[in-house]
């Protein structure tokens, strides 16, 4: 990581802050606005406490794990005020699908393909729909005081680096999405809002793999659900519009642009008195550093929570009637699921004939309650051949 | 248009021109959506709803919960509504789950943003309005009735002294217009 160091430093001309120790930040009760890691002067002057605040940090992680960087984002928007200060955070990952809090994870990706390729799917904890990450994709947060949440504001230091950096004419559109050329989308929204604080993230197409995205995020549409939904829109990477451009130049861009405008309109001397103050920091987001992280990052990766907080959806598919039961016959079954349990299970087809209907619907009792995989079809089918009571077995799941 | 209508839709106008000024830009229809439903929500308001009023507390995050038999019934205001915009999920607290005055207990997605609910009294979840989870657009369309989050069983009756009653809580929101 000393590249992103050496980058940030010369970029900005100003000495670097040290890497981030954990010794300084302390759980939720103490405001941490003036203990500053990155030593801010937070009374330069006469500041007059309604104007925005002018300092400013950014933070740029040094690991591409997504479930350390978005147990960071997590735990520095519940353990820091903003107040004083507001903080851009700046990170990668390693290939991964993030879905939204309220998305359905059968919708969203093409989890079978995922699997079988080492893919993890996470859910974070904003709004919005599913997206792709890979080493060419950049993630920037935004964490202010709720009262100061403007997403339009952030969304344009973004255009203006790209602008004057890259020549890359951006405009952002009623969706709070980047747009480029044609109508291509290179960076979706979503955001989070709690009582003191709230974050807007963003993500930014550097140069990903379009082709493992599109397999990555094929997900399973014959399902029926109450899951916010993804907004499909066409993509293009920002390399395609600007050779020059890479990940590592967009940082620094973009991290100057954030710094430099929260000192517009001042006058040059305190200016540059702000500047100074304001800087980078390397964070390496692991528990020692930020207790409770590992705490969140365990929960972050849970099965139950990818699973368990998925909004009710049924979900339908034919499945094939022994033959020792039936000749022949398939029959249309809708599982009903509820935070990852079934709830319910029915027959969609009509004219099922009763025995195969009672058969299926004393296993779909037993069925219920139990989680929800989509092995569940196969399994039906199979427990038809079984005979009572072992067809109602409860399955230890 | 009428006295009573014209003045329906100037409170309207006003109610609007303030969040405008503090928040993120409602579509342009959105504000239309807004302008034709809100005179509605406003005549029901008056007719059915005299002695609710008279029980509905209000707190400074804009929510509001109205007591019956210790048992409180738990929303968001208008105010809160219409700035959230559009909801497209609400995610409701578990029944059973116990909370403490301002815990958060559920979100509600709109435009992309979770926006956490928190209890504004402790107590027990005795239940949630699954009408609400199908269609979550009733939290809009008619925040103080159909559109209610959920209900609790209080554990400490006394907080409900400390809120805001309807008129402390429109002080409130003019005074946070500016």
């Amino acid at each position: 990581m000393m590249s992103l160091r050496n980058i940030a430093n010369m970029s900005l001309n100003i000495p670097l802050r040290a890497v981030v120790g954990g010794t300084n930040l302390l759980g939720s009760g103490t405001n941490l606005s003036n203990t500053g890691i990155v030593g801010c002067a937070t009374n330069v002057g006469t500041q007059d406490s309604s104007r925005i605040p002018f300092n400013r940090g950014v933070f740029i992680s040094q690991s591409t794990n997504i479930y350390s960087n978005l147990a960071f984002e997590d735990w520095l928007y519940k353990n820091w005020s903003f107040e004083k200060r507001n903080v851009m955070f700046i990170w990668q990952n390693s290939p991964c699908v993030v879905i939204g809090r309220h998305q359905n994870p059968y919708v969203e990706a093409n989890l079978q393909y995922l699997e079988s390729a080492g893919v993890p799917v996470v859910r974070r904890n904003s709004g919005g729909g599913a997206v792709y990450h890979d080493e060419g994709n950049l993630n920037c947060t935004f964490f202010t005081t709720r009262d100061r949440y403007n997403r339009k504001e952030n969304l344009e230091v973004i255009c203006q680096a790209l602008q004057e950096d890259f020549g890359i004419q951006a405009h952002v559109n009623h969706r709070d999405d980047i747009i480029i050329g044609q109508d291509f989308k290179v960076s979706g929204t979503a955001a989070k809002l709690g009582r003191q604080s709230a974050y807007h993230h963003c993500t930014l197409l550097v140069r990903t793999n379009k082709q493992q995205m599109k397999l990555a995020l094929q997900g399973d549409k014959n399902i029926q659900s109450k899951a916010t939904a993804s907004i499909p829109a066409l993509v293009m990477n920002l390399h395609d519009a600007n050779e020059d451009i890479s990940v590592q130049k967009l940082i620094s861009s973009i991290g100057r642009k954030y710094l430099e405008s929260s000192t517009k309109g001042i006058d040059a001397s305190s200016q540059q008195m702000y500047q100074l103050s304001n800087g980078y920091t390397l964070i390496n987001p692991t528990d020692d550093w930020f207790p409770g992280l590992a705490k969140v990052e365990a929960e972050l990766s849970s099965y139950s929570w990818l699973h368990n907080k998925t909004p009710r959806f049924t979900i339908t598919r034919p499945v094939t009637v022994p033959e020792c039961v039936a000749h022949n016959t398939t029959v249309n079954i809708a599982v009903q699921v509820y935070h990852g349990k079934v709830e319910d299970v029915k027959i969609a087809s009509q004219d099922v004939c009763p025995d195969v209907a009672d058969l299926i619907n004393e296993i779909g009792g037993a069925l219920k309650g139990s989680q929800y995989t989509p092995a569940i079809f196969n399994d039906l089918a199979s427990r038809m051949r079984l005979p009572q009571p072992l067809r109602n077995q409860r399955s230890v799941m | 248009m009428s006295g009573s209508a014209a003045a329906i839709t100037n409170m309207a106008r006003l109610l609007l021109h303030g969040v405008g000024s503090l928040l993120p830009r409602l579509s342009a229809s959105h504000h239309l959506y807004t302008v034709t439903l809100l005179p509605h929500t406003l005549h029901r308001h008056f007719t059915y709803a005299a002695t609710l009023l008279a029980e509905r507390k209000y707190t400074e995050k804009h929510e509001w919960v109205a007591v019956e038999d210790n048992i409180g019934t738990i929303g968001i205001t208008n105010y809160a509504q219409e700035s959230l915009g559009d909801i497209v999920y609400a995610q409701l607290p578990e029944v059973d789950a116990e909370y403490e005055q301002m815990e958060e207990c559920g979100a509600l997605e709109s435009v992309k943003a979770a926006s956490e609910l928190y209890s504004p009294v402790s107590g027990k979840v005795t239940a949630v309005n699954t009408a609400v989870e199908d269609q979550p657009s009733l939290i809009n369309q008619s925040c103080y009735d159909e559109g209610w989050l959920f209900k609790l069983e209080l554990t400490v009756p006394a907080e409900i002294d400390e809120l805001m009653d309807e008129d402390a809580y429109k002080k409130f929101l003019k005074e946070s217009e500016q």
